[in-house]
Formats: C-alpha cells, structure tokens, sequence
C-alpha cells in the first residue's frame, strides 16, 4: 500500500468530506496500513482546526467560491450527459425542422424506405415456403447423435430439447438434435454446513462472535457521521491490529488445540474488539445525550 | 448566447438557493462577545460541521457561589466547550466563575439530613436565546473556574473539555475529547476521555483510567480501601504507571505500550497486556511473584532471579510461566506482537 500513497489534495478532499463513499473507505483503509499518509493526515487536519475557526467567518459569506462554480458546471454537464436518447432526438428533431432543405432530405428518405419496406416484405413471402426450424427440429433424429444418460456424470446430463411435432410433406432434413445442459438442482445445504461451522467453534467463541456481528452491523452505520477522520483511521487501524491477532491465534489454537495461552489471547483480542466497537456506541450515545 | 443566458439563469437560482439554505440553516456559532468582559476563547479544535453544537450561546462572564455540606456532591451534567479546572479549598461553599461563556445556575436536588446544606447540587447552563428546541442546559464556557470543598465529589459529562481537578475528594469526567488532568484525589477516580489524555497524580482509592485514542500516565497512586482496584485502558496510546500501590492491577493498551515502574506487592495480582507493543517493567529487585508471559514476534528478559517452571515455543507464540523470589504476587503479561522485559529498579 505504501507504494501509492495519497496526494495532499486527497486528504484534503478527505477531510472536507466531498470524495465519495467508495474512495473515503479506500482512503481510510490506506491510512491505516500506511504511516507516512497517517502523518499526513493527522498534520492536515491539525492544520484544519486552526485554519476553519480563524476563516469560519469567511467560509460563512455567501459569495459564491470557485470550488461552487466548479461544482455547478460540472452539475450543468453532468444533467447533459444523463439526458435521455428520446430528449436528445427530441432536440435534434426540432433543430432539423427549422431547415427547409432538411424537411426535403427527410421526406425523401421516408418514402425510400417505405417503398423498401414494401418490397423486402413481399419478396420474404415469395421465399418464405422453406419449413421452420421447429419442424426441421423435429425431424427423425439418428440415436447416435444422443449419449446415454447413463454414462454421463450427473453434472454433465444433457436433456434433449422437446421440439413440437409439425407435419410437413418436404423431405426430411436429418440434423444433430439440440441440447442445453440440464439446469443443476442442487438445494443449499444451510443446516447441514452450519452444524460444522458451529462444531469447529470453540467454546464460548460463538457468542463472542454473534455479539461482534450485532455490533459492527450498528457501528459500521455510525461510524461515518460519529467518528471524526483522524478516529476513523485510529478505529480502523486497531480493529486492524485485533482481526490480525485473532485470525493468528485462530490458526494456531486449530493447529494445537491444547495451547491454552494462544486461545486466551484469542478470547482477549475478541473481548479488545468488542471493547472497541462498543466506544463508537458509547460515543454516538454520550454526543446524543450533550445536546 | 441562449446557452450562456441559459447557463446564468441556472448559476444564478443556484446561488439563490444555497443562500437561502445557508440563511435557514442555526450556525451554531458562537454569539460576538456584547460586553466585552470575557476573555476570548481559545479556537476550538472541533471542526463545525462534526458536532452539531445544541444553540447559540452568549458569551457571558458569570460568578456564582452556594453555601453546601462539606461532603457535596457537584454535577455538570453538560458541558459542550471550554477549559475547565476545579480546586479543593477549606470552605463549605461551592463557587463557580464561567469566562466567555453562557450563563448559569445552581439547582439543588437534594439536602443534607439537617436540611440547612445541599450535598446535591447541578450546575446547569441558561441559554434563553436558543432559537430551537427546548432551552438547553449545557454550559458553555472559555474557561470555567470552580472551587468546592476538599471533600467534594465531582462529576462532569462534557464534549470538548480540558479538565484539571485537584484537591477533592472523588472525580467522575466523561468527555468525548480534551484531556484530564487529576491530582491529588483522595477517594476514586473514573476518568473517560474519548480523545485525549489521562493524567493522575497523587491519586488515592479505586482507579478506572479509560481513553479511546491518548496516553494514561500514573504517576504514585494507592487504594483508599482495602480491595481497591486499579485499571486503565487504551485502544491506541502508551500507558506509563509509576509507583502505584495497587494489589489489583489491571492494564490493557490496543496499540501502544506499556510501562510500569512500582513495586509488586504481597498478594498482588497484575495483569498488563497489550496488542501492538511492548511491555516494560521495573521493580524492586526483591520483589516476589510468579509470573505468567506470553508474547509474540519479540522476546523476554527478566533481570531479577528467576526461575522458568515451563516453556512452550509453539508457532509463533512464545508463554513462560516462572517464579521470581518468594513469588507470593502473580503477574500475567501479555505482549500479542512486541517484547516483554522484567528489570530491576
């Protein structure tokens, strides 16, 4: 990660909340792995609490800034590239009525092709006495062309496609009769692999497990408007620090399950994150009740 | 030049309506300073839009006092800014001196036996000139001077405070960001901050030290009562415990060290533990214990004379359990990626 560290105008753009939520996360998991832009960041934003309460009375003019143009411009270009075909055929249209010698190309070329119409319909009916596909389909079908089902893995059956039977008296054309492959029917086995999963827990571990889940699915929506930028990164980077000491210790407690001190740190470092999925909870808590 | 009418009409409603949302939107900025008696407030570290502040507050320069039971128990339930630092002194009274802040008051909510002092007393902040939503009791203020009685307990729930309290007799701070500074507290502390330091000096009774993001530093520390615990915790800061007198000690950081310096007493238990960094103590060399260390991607190193009971190398993770002296204290430490080292003092 290191290797593509964030420009300054990143972070900047970081902390004033205006990049998008895919590039905040990505911007927030590269700071947590990387120093040099945790630095970075934690100097922006120093720079930040100084510089907004000194300039809070300028930022609160309402003159608009070039940053606002920018935005409206690109609002103005974006509404004209998102603007449906029929709008812009719509516009072509009008534009092309106003010419005389346009209305002139266009008559012409609409009686051209009505003429075209015309003829290409009537001579598809003149060739049109060849039988259809359906019935060339269902013409006798060599039994060589079909593999015993029998001989066949389950997953590579095929099933002859039923064609309906259509009379005709034109000789008949011998072909190879289509397949599709038989549509798997497998039924998901929801209880069947969650008893192992349970089964390779160890005890205790599932509920620690159940209650981080409960947890993260509350923090991972409060995080964003609870946690400031810098918090975020520190957040991320524990929680970083925590997944990696449980995903060792899980490893070495199924590769040796007697070694007891590997699985209290296991339980430890499961404890550590609740600990720490719990703070954003008791934050977001203790800002609500300062109102 | 349809277009560039076009293009202006559109710029020129957008400003129009930015305006409009900006002019309807509460601020939330601090009233200009009327009377000019205030001291200036310092520049709040809180970007504006993080934290929507409850209103408007005037910036006011308040002094109150109340005649209270020596053992009272002083709340500030709300405090959404400003440096706050309370004192003991030798009087029955409580006085309270708010600098470029709102206004405030007293409100007791509960009487001695005698009914002739409150044990029980709120501050509570007066904003009248909220503009929306009830009126709010939160206290504002550049800084916030306060002094109770030594045998006062004090209890403070804030946003964006620096807190020094020194000379009481019982602290409880929750704040979300600013750093706490306590000495001399005679009968248990719990200290919260989400952001920002814990620093305790000369601190007596039951300890429970937590921050989200900041160092704890302990410097002397011992229980008021028999079984008084000490505990302190950090997701991503050092902790630094000097001369602590604590039997039950329990410390934990995420990311970042641990340092104690102390005795291990008789009986003791100490549990140290960190995720990401290293644990370094220094006790006296005839301190007795039986240990238990477990650490990974480091090592261990015990100056004092030891003996190791079993040894188990298995992956990357390395425990020892051992004896040192008598070994009458036990201590459990726990280094997950990072050193442990026992010296002498």
């Amino acid at each position: 990660m290191k290797d593509n560290c964030l420009d300054i105008g990143i972070i900047q753009a970081f902390l004033d909340g205006e990049l998008s939520h895919d590039e905040t996360s990505r911007v927030t998991a590269h700071v947590a792995l990387c120093d040099k832009c945790a630095l970075m960041l934690a100097d922006a934003e120093e720079e930040s609490a100084i510089v907004f309460p000194a300039l809070e009375r300028e930022f609160n003019t309402l003159v608009p800034t070039q940053r606002l143009w920018s935005k409206i411009n690109d609002s103005i270009q974006l509404e004209k590239e998102n603007r449906p075909v029929w709008q812009k055929a719509w516009a072509f249209l009008r534009f092309s009525l106003t010419s005389p010698s346009m209305v002139a190309a266009a008559s012409l070329l609409l009686v051209f092709g009505v003429f075209g119409g015309l003829l290409l319909n009537k001579s598809r009916n003149s060739v049109d006495n060849t039988p259809p596909m359906a019935a060339r389909q269902a013409a006798p079908v060599t039994p060589t062309a079909v593999t015993p089902a029998s001989t066949l893995n389950v997953d590579e059956r095929e099933v002859p496609v039923e064609a309906p039977e259509v009379s005709n008296n034109h000789s008949p054309v011998i072909e190879r009769a289509i397949f599709r492959p038989e549509v798997k029917r497998t039924q998901r086995a929801a209880p069947a692999e969650s008893a192992p999963a349970a089964a390779a827990y160890m005890p205790g571990e599932e509920s620690y497990i159940k209650t981080i889940a409960t947890l993260k699915r509350s923090v991972d929506e409060q995080k964003e408007s609870v946690l400031r930028p810098s918090e975020r990164v520190a957040f991320e980077r524990n929680m970083a620090v925590v997944n990696d000491t449980i995903e060792k210790m899980r490893v070495e407690v199924k590769r040796n399950p007697k070694n007891e001190a590997a699985k209290q740190i296991l339980y430890s470092s499961y404890q550590n994150k609740i600990d720490l999925l719990n703070s954003v909870s008791q934050k977001e808590e203790l800002v609500a009740s300062l109102q | 030049m349809k277009k560039l009418i076009e293009n202006l009409m559109i710029v020129g409603a957008a400003s129009v309506f930015l305006a409009t949302g900006l002019l309807a939107q509460p601020t939330g900025r601090l009233a200009p300073d009327i009377d000019g008696a205030g001291a200036p407030s310092p520049p709040s570290p809180m970007r504006p839009s993080m934290f929507p502040r409850s209103g408007v507050f005037t910036r006011d320069t308040t002094e109150r006092s109340i005649k209270v039971d020596p053992a009272i128990n002083l709340e500030f339930s709300c405090v959404v800014e400003g440096n706050i630092r309370v004192n003991g002194w030798r009087r029955n009274e409580v006085r309270v001196f708010v600098a470029g802040g709102s206004k405030f008051a007293f409100r007791t909510a509960q009487e001695n036996i005698k009914g002739d002092a409150p044990v029980w007393v709120k501050v509570v902040g007066i904003n009248s000139d909220r503009r929306i939503g009830p009126d709010s009791e939160c206290l504002s203020g550049g800084s916030i001077e306060v002094d109770v009685p030594v045998g006062a307990s004090i209890r403070i729930r804030g946003r964006e405070i620096s807190t020094a309290v020194d000379t009481v007799k019982k602290v409880d701070i929750t704040s979300i960001g600013g750093d706490i500074s306590l000495r001399n507290i005679s009968a248990g502390i719990s200290a919260n901050a989400g952001r920002g330091d814990i620093t305790v000096e000369a601190g007596k009774g039951s300890m429970m030290l937590t921050t989200t993001e900041g160092n704890i530093v302990v410097f002397e520390g011992s229980p008021s009562d028999y079984g008084d615990i000490f505990k302190a915790n950090t997701h991503s800061g050092t902790i630094s415990l000097q001369s602590l007198e604590y039997r039950q000690v329990n410390v934990g950081s995420i990311s970042g060290s641990v340092s104690y310096s102390g005795p291990i007493l008789s009986g003791g238990s100490y549990n140290l533990r960190t995720s990401k960094g290293s644990i370094r103590m220094s006790v006296p060399a005839k301190s007795g214990f039986r240990f238990w260390a477990t650490y990974g991607y480091g090592s261990f190193a015990c100056d004092l004379p030891h003996e190791i009971i079993t040894e188990n190398f298995v992956g990357p993770l390395k425990a020892l359990a051992g004896k040192a002296g008598s070994g009458e204290a036990t201590l459990k430490v726990t280094a997950d990626n990072g050193s442990i080292a026992i010296r002498k003092q």
